[in-house]
């Protein structure tokens, strides 16, 4: 062992986390270009038809690719492994970038809100409502197919909360695309104007709800939240499999989540009469078990005597 | 028994903290709501449009101080079966917040300037609007002066970013005050936005290092050097004493609290009873020198070697 080892730490990450991340990095270069695409397609439309209108839509898309790079910077800063500077990791950088995903989905319902009340008080300046119609379709069925398609999935499975956000925000324009273009449609039907900006403020409510659940997601992962408790369960059972067996009990079990990696740690005991070698066998073997049920842990073990008095239980 | 277990032990020193937090934070809320009551009354007296708007801006220190009350509360519960490490890390969300509204408040400052620049400015009532400036700044000067200090010995970030935002009020009632006075004396009007944009200046940093601080804290940044240098040099007091050695320290902080873990490797055949004893031993020992943390040892036999230290 060597202290003066600055971090003394750097488990060297795993062939799993490794494709994991490229994985997730690759998700993020795809919400990139498919958002650049968009906004240059939209940019090209626009300006070719002389469509204010559609043209602005593209400013707004400009917003999405902020956030996708947003989710890009933050899947490789998570995945770099720990330093001197963050001994546990760099996971939670993830979360941090769930949270500002979320106040800009907010801030981009508050600019839909405030743009529908101009329109219901000074009227609509209506352009190219057919072509507007279409280019909300496109962007409607490019940002679900990315979404649904392959950000949602790959956030399943490596557990981003950065992809999942990005992945929640591409969703939150198909919703605006298609209230858009619902709006648009509805007015050429019905010839009342006053519906394209009510169904607007309908979609900023809607995806308000979105921008709050992932704020609050990613604030209680900032804020060491226990994991939930189905995962504490399998932990749970993981650890009392071996009571009466290789251990006497457990106790002090205390878990968290950073990013797309789990901490926990916890106490356990076992017979007075064990030497270090052998018990520090169970405690790694107790490990084992438990990065088997639950991927992505961290697991530290306290060994403790039976015989030891102890303040608690569970 | 309850599924507290995670809780630190609750020591008289930490509940006479917990008890000066809680103190602070409502001196805080209270001197806000009086200043409130001050300016609304001055400015309703005398008719001065500037004061009464003044009053509201002081109303967005009340809401900052009322988020720290909220926090420094919250953050005293012990862990839960929810919170295993406890709910420290909730003070470094409100230092956060507070940041954002100090930048805000700048923000604002800076639009005003500008259509004052702009359009030119209608004051009113310039020597009473000066004198109830300088009572603001006084009173929040004190108050910064008798929070920086409850917040460093309890190591409270949320009373920190507290006390930063009064002193931001003091930096922005004499930048006024100063503005004013300055217009009063020369007769140039524009005097009063420009100092207005140097103090919004001035408090956009003071915004910037507390999101920043509490930030790094939220993404577990580890403690600063000299607090890890202190930590080592305990543990390494042991070695060929208690310990073979030790490795993977790694430390964190939540709200006031430290979170500290690490492995140290004992020889083999030590019975694990007395292997428990030097890892309280030593745990006690980074406790006494450190206050405010939480230690766990993962002990280990000096024969294990685990890949990380391969190479060091």
């Amino acid at each position: 062992m060597n202290p003066a080892d600055p971090t003394g730490m750097s488990r060297r990450p795993s062939a799993a986390a490794v494709h994991d991340h490229a994985l997730k990095a690759r998700a993020a270069w795809l919400s990139i270009a498919s958002n650049t695409t968009l906004i240059v397609f939209k940019l090209i439309v626009g300006l070719v038809s002389g469509s204010i209108s559609i043209i602005s839509e593209a400013l707004h898309s400009s917003s999405d690719l902020v956030a996708s790079i947003i989710a890009l910077f933050a899947v490789r800063s998570a995945s770099q492994p720990a330093d001197t500077s963050h001994h546990y990791g760099h996971e939670k950088v993830e979360n941090v970038s769930g949270v500002v995903e979320g106040l800009l989905i907010l801030a981009a319902a508050v600019v839909i809100v405030f743009e529908a009340v101009a329109r219901l008080l000074h009227g609509v300046d209506l352009d190219h409502v057919p072509l507007a119609i279409a280019v909300m379709l496109v962007s409607a069925g490019t940002n679900l197919a990315v979404s649904r398609g392959y950000l949602y999935p790959v956030a399943r499975r490596t557990d981003s909360a950065a992809l999942e956000a990005d992945a929640a925000h591409l969703l939150t324009d198909v919703y605006t695309s298609l209230g858009v273009a619902g709006g648009l449609v509805l007015v050429e039907v019905t010839g009342v104007e006053e519906l394209d900006p009510l169904v607007a403020i309908a979609v900023a409510l809607l995806i308000t709800w979105t921008s709050w659940r992932l704020v609050s997601h990613s604030t209680r992962v900032l804020l060491d939240e226990a994991l939930p408790d189905d995962e504490v369960e399998e932990l749970r059972e993981a650890v009392a499999e071996h009571r009466g067996e290789l251990i006497v009990g457990y106790h002090k079990l205390r878990t968290r989540r950073a990013g797309s990696k789990r901490h926990i740690d916890l106490h356990i005991t076992v017979p007075d009469q064990m030497t270090i070698a052998e018990a520090h066998d169970v405690a790694e073997h107790i490990e084992a078990d438990i990065v088997e049920r639950l991927p992505n842990c961290e697991v530290l073990v306290h060994i403790e005597p039976s015989t030891h008095e102890r303040e608690d239980d569970s | 028994m309850q599924p507290s277990d995670g809780a630190a032990e609750v020591t008289a020193e930490s509940r006479r903290d917990e008890a000066s937090k809680v103190r602070a934070a409502w001196s805080s809320v209270g001197a806000n709501v009086v200043l409130i009551a001050f300016k609304l009354g001055v400015g309703t007296v005398s008719g001065s449009i500037g004061i009464i708007s003044e009053a509201l801006h002081s109303a967005t220190d009340l809401i900052a101080a009322v988020i720290t009350l909220v926090s420094v509360g919250q953050a005293a519960r012990p862990a839960d079966v929810r919170h295993r490490y406890g709910h420290g890390k909730v003070e470094d969300l409100s230092s956060i917040i507070e940041g954002l509204l100090i930048w805000a408040a700048a923000v604002l400052i800076v639009i005003e300037a500008v259509q004052h620049l702009i359009h030119g400015e209608h004051l009113d009532h310039l020597p009473l609007a000066v004198g109830v400036m300088v009572v603001s700044a006084a009173v929040n000067l004190a108050l910064a002066l008798y929070l920086y200090p409850v917040a460093r010995r309890t190591e409270s970030a949320a009373l920190r970013a507290d006390a930063a935002h009064h002193l931001t009020d003091v930096y922005t009632s004499l930048g006024v005050a100063g503005g004013l006075a300055l217009v009063w004396a020369t007769g140039k009007d524009y005097f009063d936005p420009l100092l207005a944009i140097g103090v919004a200046g001035l408090i956009m940093w003071t915004a910037w290092s507390l999101v920043s601080r509490s930030t790094r804290i939220l993404l577990d940044e580890a403690l600063p050097p000299d607090e890890v240098a202190l930590i080592r040099a305990t543990v390494e007091e042991h070695r060929g004493e208690l310990i073979v050695g030790y490795h993977r320290l790694r430390t964190r902080r939540t709200g006031s609290h430290r979170q500290i873990d690490l492995h140290v490797t004992v020889p083999g055949e030590m019975p694990i009873g007395e292997a428990h004893d030097v890892a309280e031993h030593i745990e006690r020992d980074i406790m006494a020198r450190l206050p405010n943390t939480d230690v766990l040892v993962h002990v280990e036999p000096a024969s294990h070697t685990p890949e990380e230290e391969v190479g060091g």
